[in-house]
């Protein structure tokens, strides 16, 4: 009997990872040879033109991930960090209630609608797709995720060290820079790296708001962007060989960032042990 | 008797409306080790966290009454400055588990500005060390992080933390609870040079009626969120007058 169970429950648990595992294996066997074939000009080219045989580089949605991505990191990191801390530090305060309804209300809104909230407040009235309006809706993104993760990872500090400080005579801005913060740094981390490959793999909110531009490899913030995953989206559906190409190998790209992010944060910061 | 480090007045404390201290009054008389010992839930470490106004880290707290501390009244004063006057030790070994075993000890000087230099510091650090009988054991590794030692030489090392700021008074909240009686016989000898050479008030809390009895000069019987009994250890322990203490000296309670 108990041998049947573990059983079942392997076979569910390999049933439930078999989908990455596909995602995994056919993008590589995909995008890999891509890759192989076209070195390093598919990272540093402009995707060629439809009537081409080779397909070009993906460098205009490369650089805009890049750009978008790190600029959204820069405005919603701190901000939703400060905001964590608030909560943790005025559980009862008003604005702590209000911001995490906020949060949680935007952890479930369709990403699609973040990007009409830009293209309505930004690209109307200033008559353009820029990459900034891509970084601000791709910031909206990773704020709920970052606020959620790092108040959680605040949340684990254990009470008693936070009396520790207090009771050699920290001010609470100490306590709070000096030891909670730190403690819970893996926390913070995992919280950053979930937000940045969230931001990173959103096609959505840039729809409308960077929009997409292949013509240069990047244009400047107050210019249409493109990103790898609009890059994929707009490419695939394409009719043309060479652009389908491009989409496959830049979905490789894609994967290959996304476990770099986590990596790199693992590296970065230790766990704390205790 | 000697001029009192703490002088507390009808010091009352009541948490999310249930009375924890009702009516508490006492003297702990400079460089002395008091004793303060009564069972589990009867105030005591209420009493403790109230001397360094920690208590107010809990939600729906109401203190009333007066404590003053070498004559001045701790409620009229910041309360960072008021928690620098002591150090404290807790029930449960708490090293700062992402600071080194020096940066440990160092963290308590830098903040009250103890060490104007890293030499200062260094001094202070090893000092700290030597006090909590800490310092031939750590001396070699004072990079390692505190999880490489044991519960009990993490409990010398909260000590030195708290020896490094220097303080006029030690608070103990029950601080051999979780450690074996070895570490338990170095911390009570640490306690006593440091009353005797450094001239340190103690204030021990702690549910063992043993340990009471032997590092204390003073004991201070709580039950029930008052003082039942209080006076020099040797005559408590010899004649209590108070059967509660009686009970409690015997294990019963």
């Amino acid at each position: 009997m108990d041998k049947l169970f573990t059983l079942l429950v392997v076979l569910v648990a390999v049933l439930a990872i078999l989908p990455i595992l596909h995602i995994i294996a056919y993008i590589t066997w995909r995008g890999l040879p891509v890759i192989l074939s076209n070195g390093l000009s598919f990272f540093t080219d402009l995707p060629a033109a439809v009537v081409e045989e080779k397909p070009g580089g993906i460098a205009p949605a490369l650089a805009g991930t890049i750009f978008m991505t790190f600029t959204a990191t820069l405005i919603a990191v701190p901000l939703a960090m400060l905001a964590a801390i608030f909560s943790i530090e005025f559980p009862n305060h008003v604005l702590t209630r209000a911001v995490r309804v906020a949060s949680r209300s935007l952890l479930e809104v369709a990403t699609v609608l973040i990007g009409m909230l830009i293209f309505v407040l930004l690209v109307l009235p200033t008559g353009r797709f820029t990459a900034l309006a891509g970084s601000l809706a791709l910031a909206i993104v990773m704020i709920p995720y970052v606020y959620t993760y790092t108040e959680l990872a605040l949340l684990s500090v254990p009470r008693t060290y936070i009396e520790a400080a207090y009771s050699l005579g920290m001010k609470r801005s100490q306590v709070v820079f000096y030891v909670t913060v730190r403690i819970a740094r893996r926390g913070l981390a995992r919280g950053v790296a979930i937000a940045v490959t969230k931001a990173m793999g959103e096609t959505a909110p840039l729809l409308f708001t960077a929009f997409g531009a292949y013509s240069v490899i990047f244009g400047g913030p107050l210019e249409p962007a493109s990103a790898l995953p609009l890059m994929v989206f707009q490419f695939i559906q394409t009719g043309y060989e060479n652009w389908r190409t491009l989409a496959w190998g830049g979905s490789f790209v894609l994967l290959v960032l996304y476990l770099s992010v986590f990596i790199i944060a693992r590296i970065l910061v230790r766990e704390v042990k205790y | 008797m000697v001029s009192p480090a703490i002088e507390v007045r009808n010091l009352k404390v009541r948490i999310s409306g249930k009375d924890i201290l009702k009516d508490v009054s006492l003297r702990v008389p400079e460089a002395t080790i008091t004793a303060v010992m009564g069972p589990s839930g009867s105030g005591k470490t209420t009493f403790l966290k109230v001397l360094n106004r920690l208590i107010e880290l809990v939600d729906g707290v109401e203190v009333s009454g007066e404590v003053k501390v070498f004559g001045m009244n701790i409620f009229d004063m910041n309360v960072y400055e008021v928690r620098r006057l002591f150090g404290m030790v807790f029930q449960i070994p708490n090293p700062f588990p992402h600071l080194s075993i020096y940066d440990n000890v160092a963290i308590g000087a830098r903040i009250n500005n103890v060490a104007r230099s890293r030499k200062e510091l260094d001094e202070v650090v090893r000092w700290a060390l030597e006090k909590a009988m800490l310092w031939d054991e750590v001396k070699n590794r004072l990079r390692d992080p505190p999880w490489r030692l044991s519960g009990g030489q993490q409990q010398r090392l909260c000590l030195a933390r708290a020896l490094a700021m220097k303080p006029k008074i030690l608070l103990l909240d029950e601080p051999t609870a979780n450690i074996d009686p070895v570490n338990t016989a170095y911390l009570e000898d640490a306690l006593r040079a440091l009353r005797r050479d450094e001239n340190v008030t103690i204030v021990i809390v702690t549910h063992i009626a043993h340990q009471a009895l032997r590092v204390s000069d003073y004991i201070i019987m709580f039950y029930d969120g008052r003082i039942v009994e209080e006076g020099p250890t040797e005559e408590i322990a010899i004649n209590p007058r108070e059967d509660v203490t009686r009970r409690f000296l015997r294990g019963e309670i």
